[in-house]
């Protein structure tokens, strides 16, 4: 792999989203004159695009002091373009870079909404709005209480799970933060992009994937787990051969919701009897032979069907995946977070920095660790510039990772979960 | 340019669950509650509220706790609400000046608050919703929106 070069435009690109970013942070309902000059540099950006007139719109109304729902949504819709075109940008220098190829996601049409999602998208989206009026360097606990008690007819109703996985983290996130007045170190781009995520996720309900039952062999590479206070994911990325098709770059996630009294290995306890033979594959690396899996459009297989073991070790860091496909994401999701390129070989890439902040402390991966090993699986990531993203690292032990404790965890019971239950039981009696 | 991760926090450091069964930073509280250490069937509901440091603690049908002022339950409740989420993160919501906190009564001399009037039946309320969270369905379909979180 050679070391990926920014493209260029990304500066420029990002300098207007900052623009932008430091009107949300001082809050729409006072417009300065930068922050107005901010909003009509992102029309300007867009103008052209099938956005271009409600950004400019929306703009104008803003400030005249016109501050509805769909005119925030037209900021957050234009905010993301600008995102999404430098992640196409980023994913074409990362492919050069590790030699694959990238294909379009293949979607359908965007689900009609039940009456249920659009009064529930309809309120998260007036919350949102407030946030923006007031500012996120303006946020008390007044402001956010709300959401956080709203959260859970989200999170109970099915066809907003992505929406709610968001919100949570999102919403636990300011309230953890707040007061925010006087704090200079806010996160400020990082709750502007969670905020315009969000504002469109409130909009429509995201594009289907296609989906197609199909058979093959499955090579597991790593796992990366992400996780907020109430929600933990587990993310396979594996290479996938199938007949007839190219060999492509997928991913298998694992996700169930939690409370943060559930920690350690508790929480994989949860997520491995979701699928016991994948998470087995992690951890002592063999491949797979799946029959009856759902593959996505997006390049994530969803796990199911029949699997059977093929003998034989496999040591994921020696897999060649020059060639493989890779699918782009699809267009609700093009943001660079979203980009992960698996990257394997004897050691990191000597240039790249090893981006260790974005592996989770599960993980039990800590710097020095790549020190001596003898092979390494990565993921190729952008955040302010390239890194790789520690998975795993080969050792003459074994592979280090959180597979194995995964595994480990397999044989704990649910014990967290169990005495929380008893005690609240005690509540319930008269004492 | 400024980052869109967050730095990772901690691990939470091991709880006494037994003990402490609910501690939570809600609502401008820290909440939770706490097993009695001599009647196993007992239990009481206690908060501290932030910024005035007022506080209450009693059983959930409201019987006062007999420990007076900062009695053991809320210090229990502080011991792990700082095991759950940190020093710093429980001192900054109670809003002390002082971040240097070693241990519970780090943060109990920072606090000057009086004793407050008691709604055990809300505290309760939050950790029966609270443990609902568990029952939530799991999944094995995509959620990208995860990518955004690698905190807790």
């Amino acid at each position: 792999m050679t070391v990926p070069v920014v493209p260029e435009g990304v500066a420029e690109a990002r300098a207007v989203v900052l623009a932008v970013d430091r009107a949300l942070t001082s809050g729409l309902a006072r417009l300065a004159p930068d922050a107005r000059a901010a909003l009509g540099e992102l029309a300007d950006a867009v103008g052209g695009t099938p956005l271009g007139n409600a950004v400019a719109e929306a703009t104008e109304a803003i400030a005249r002091g016109e501050l509805l729902a769909h005119h925030l949504a037209a900021i957050a819709a234009g905010r993301a373009a600008i995102e999404g075109a430098v992640c196409d940008a980023l994913l074409a220098a990362m492919a050069v870079s590790a030699g694959l190829v990238v294909e379009a996601p293949t979607l359908g049409l965007p689900p009609t909404a039940d009456a249920r999602s659009l009064t529930l998208m309809q309120s998260t989206q007036q919350w949102l709005v407030e946030i923006a009026l007031a500012g996120f360097g303006q946020l008390d606990r007044s402001i956010i209480s709300p959401a956080l008690g709203a959260l859970r007819p989200l999170q109970e109703h099915a066809p907003l799970r992505r929406l709610a996985a968001l919100l949570t983290g999102f919403a636990n996130e300011l309230a953890d933060a707040a007061p925010t007045a006087g704090n200079p170190e806010l996160p400020v781009r990082r709750w502007a992009d969670l905020w315009s995520t969000a504002m469109l996720g409130c909009a429509t309900l995201p594009a289907a994937p296609t989906r197609r039952t199909t058979s093959g062999v499955l090579t597991p590479l790593g796992a990366d787990l992400v996780h907020h206070d109430h929600l933990v994911a587990l993310v396979a990325h594996a290479l996938f051969e199938e007949e007839g098709q190219p060999r492509r770059l997928v991913r298998i996630t694992l996700s169930t919701w939690r409370v943060d009294a559930i920690a350690g290995p508790e929480v994989f306890a949860r997520l491995a009897p979701l699928a016991p033979e994948l998470v087995a594959a992690l951890a002592s690396p063999v491949r797979l032979r799946l029959q009856g899996v759902t593959m996505l459009g997006t390049g994530d297989l969803v796990w199911g069907g029949a699997v059977e073991v093929i003998k034989g070790a496999v040591s994921p860091h020696t897999i060649d995946l020059a060639g493989a496909t890779i699918t782009a994401p699809p267009p609700r999701e093009r943001h660079a977070v979203q980009l992960a390129v698996p990257c394997v070989g004897s050691s990191p890439p000597a240039d790249l920095p090893i981006a260790f902040d974005r592996t989770s402390p599960l993980a039990e991966l800590t710097e020095g660790d790549e020190k001596g090993a003898l092979g390494f699986v990565g993921l190729l990531r952008h955040d302010d510039g390239f890194g790789v993203q520690p998975l795993a690292f080969a050792t003459k032990k074994g592979l280090r990772g959180p597979a194995e404790a995964i595994i480990a965890a397999g044989k704990l019971k649910d014990r967290a979960a169990a005495v929380l239950e008893e005690r609240a039981g005690r509540l319930l009696r008269k004492s | 340019m400024p980052s869109v991760v967050p730095h990772r926090r901690a691990a939470p450091a091991k709880r006494k669950l037994q003990k402490v069964p609910y501690v939570e930073l809600y609502d401008g509280r820290l909440q939770g509650v706490v097993s009695s250490s001599s009647d196993p069937a007992r239990v009481y509901v206690s908060f501290i509220e932030a910024g005035t440091g007022n506080y209450a603690c009693s059983t959930n049908n409201n019987r006062p706790c007999g420990g007076g002022g900062f009695c053991g339950h809320i210090r229990a409740l502080v011991e792990n609400a700082l095991a759950q989420y940190g020093a710093d993160r429980v001192a900054r919501y109670l809003g002390c000046a002082d971040r240097n906190i070693a241990s519970e009564s780090d943060i109990a001399r920072q606090l000057h608050g009086t004793k407050a009037a008691h709604d055990p039946g809300v505290v309760f309320a939050r950790f029966l919703d609270y443990l609902r969270t568990i029952e939530l369905p799991a999944s094995t379909e995509p959620l990208p929106e995860m990518a955004w979180f690698v905190t807790g």
